[in-house]
């Protein structure tokens, strides 16, 4: 109901007659007043309107990250619980019983627009939902469950997630995204010449999607899968590089075969690497 | 068969190597001391480094004390002179009686004072070098109604039976055993466990930790707490009925720091016997925590 009341506020203000602005702007002070009681912490920027960047780093949980209008950064959390454990008392035998709480502990701090927001490890799994302004540079970390979300940041984004999968979309800029359980999905909606683009992964598919007059470089490696896409692609001469070490005596040869091709003349590097999946490079379709 | 010759030929090789000299001296001390108020607004400290502490209520008015002192040296006159340098005194400040461990200690910095083991002698500037390994093993008896502080490091538990009084206890290397006991709690360990086990229903809040060990609190039947309980990878066990989890609290902070603002915000669930007020708070790091009522 809360978040409808937001929406309603930010969505619709403008084709308000006075009376109701003054009461969608005190629906959103209501609603607003609950969150900062409840599950929500606003934080202002030192200097609101500029660039900023918000560090995350939950060992346990995951984060979803939204580009808003809006000029300071919102945190939402609540705490997760782990599909197995559904019911809070478990008899365990011998007249015990199990008992599961739920405790999270966060810690959150703010100078010179660099936000930085880590959970303490012995926090139980937290589910951390930021909204920034739309212009964010972002570096989020996460490790158990793991996944992230990020949706309509324009800037450097930084991401690492361990157990859990990455999805990205309307996304402006340039994105280096690591995990090793889960799939990195992303969808930009601009790139730039100087700002590299990377995307590891292990047991997931990765699956970008970028404009159709993106220029780029394209170096890519599925290891059991292939490498898929809609992109006109100039194939570099694909001959596989072999490495050569000489250790005591004992040669190791190693043979590595990238995708290598160019894409609409060139650009910066598009790097993605996984093991067991499909690799994907779309064009985007707009509609 | 060729691993069990490798294993006994060991044995014989370290048997070849003749052990240091070693002398051992040991010493009983026993003294008593009087209270400065009455038990039940009085308060011992002791702060052990090797060895144990037992405290045992009493019916009695005065504070009894049997120590056990070990020394082990290369020779027999360091042992001895060990036993000597080995010094206990007794301070009394206020409400409070301290055993204190008056070791030949000496500031860093030249300085004067007396070292109280209570602030930790490496960080705060004393020093000390023995050259010689002791061990002191306390043998307390105190009126039942007397509020007690006792720790050690080392070398032995801590251990408190049939006081009525507070009780704050720690240890670092080995368990807290608080047994028929009755009122308020704070106890700690890094690695030991934690046994508690109340004479009556616990109506005071109280905190228990152990780092690496088990924490175990015992109560007649009839135990109602709000209880809190914090781990990394340890459980929450009890046999109290009904109990539930109760809706999670959420606090925050928000302090200025040097380097910008600082927000802390942290939520924990109670778990709840019988509606109960009195707060317990477990924590632990790798143990489990049971909390059982008697049948």
């Amino acid at each position: 109901m809360s978040k409808k009341a937001i929406n309603f506020t930010l969505g619709t203000v403008k084709k308000m007659n006075k009376a109701l602005i003054l009461f969608g702007i005190f629906l959103g002070l209501i609603s607003l007043e609950v969150h900062s009681q409840d599950n929500a912490l606003r934080i202002p920027l030192t200097s609101p309107n500029q660039p900023g960047r918000l560090k995350v780093h939950v060992f346990s949980g995951i984060v979803h990250v939204k580009g808003c209008s809006r000029n300071d950064v919102m945190v939402r959390y609540e705490a997760l619980r782990p599909d197995k454990q559904k019911r809070d008392v478990v008899d365990v035998g011998n007249g015990l019983k199990k008992l599961t709480t739920t405790g999270i502990s966060l810690e959150a701090r703010e100078k010179d627009n660099v936000l930085s927001l880590e959970s303490d490890h012995r926090s139980k799994p937290v589910r951390v939902m930021i909204e920034v302004p739309f212009e964010f540079d972002l570096e989020v970390e996460t490790h158990h469950f793991g996944d992230i979300e990020v949706i309509n940041v324009s800037g450097e984004i930084v991401l690492e997630a361990h157990h859990g999968k990455i999805d990205a979309s309307g996304i402006a800029g340039s994105m280096v995204a690591n995990t090793w359980h889960g799939h990195i999905v992303a969808d930009f909606d601009k790139i730039y010449p100087d700002m590299p683009l990377a995307f590891t992964t292990y047991h997931g598919k990765i699956d970008i999607q970028l404009p159709p007059e993106a220029r780029f470089n394209l170096k890519a490696q599925s290891v059991k899968g292939d490498v898929l896409t809609g992109f006109d692609i100039d194939i570099l001469r694909n001959k596989p590089q072999v490495a050569e070490t000489n250790k005591d005596g004992t040669y190791k040869i190693a043979l590595t075969d990238w995708v290598r091709g160019r894409v609409n003349g060139g650009g910066p590097e598009l790097h993605a690497k996984t093991q067991n999946a499909n690799i994907y490079i779309r064009k985007k379709q707009r509609f | 068969m060729l691993f069990i010759l490798l294993i006994a030929s060991l044995g014989i090789h370290d048997c070849a190597y003749p052990a240091p000299p070693e002398s051992i001296e040991t010493e009983t001390l026993r003294f008593e001391m009087s209270l400065p108020t009455l038990p039940s607004k009085s308060v011992l400290v002791l702060s052990n480094i090797h060895g144990e502490v037992n405290v045992e209520g009493y019916s009695g008015n005065t504070i009894q004390v049997e120590v056990f002192k070990t020394v082990k040296a290369k020779s027999k006159s360091t042992a001895q002179k060990g036993l000597t340098e080995l010094k206990l005194s007794e301070s009394i400040r206020g409400d409070t009686t301290e055993i204190v461990l008056d070791f030949p200690w000496e500031r860093k910095d030249g300085g004067k004072g007396r070292w109280s083991g209570k602030y930790g002698y490496h960080s705060h500037g004393w020093h000390w070098d023995p050259d010689y390994e002791f061990q002191l093993d306390f043998s307390i008896r105190i009126p039942r109604e007397m509020q007690l502080n006792v720790s050690t490091v080392n070398q032995g538990s801590v251990t408190v039976e049939d006081v009525r009084g507070s009780i704050t206890a720690n240890n670092v290397n080995g368990p807290i055993i608080l047994e028929q006991i009755e009122g308020q709690v704070n106890a700690k360990t890094i690695n030991g466990d934690v046994k508690i086990s109340y004479s009556v229903l616990p109506k005071w809040d109280s905190q228990f930790y152990s780092q690496n060990g088990t924490i175990k609190v015992e109560s007649p039947r009839g135990l109602a707490a709000r209880m809190f309980f914090q781990s990394f990878n340890g459980e929450f066990y009890t046999n109290l009925d009904p109990v539930v989890v109760g809706r999670e609290e959420i606090s925050k902070e928000q302090h200025p720091m040097e380097n910008g603002i600082q927000y802390s915000i942290s939520s924990r669930s109670p778990i709840i016997s019988r509606n109960g007020k009195t707060v317990l708070e477990f924590e632990t790091y790798n143990g489990d925590v049971y909390v059982e009522e008697s049948n």
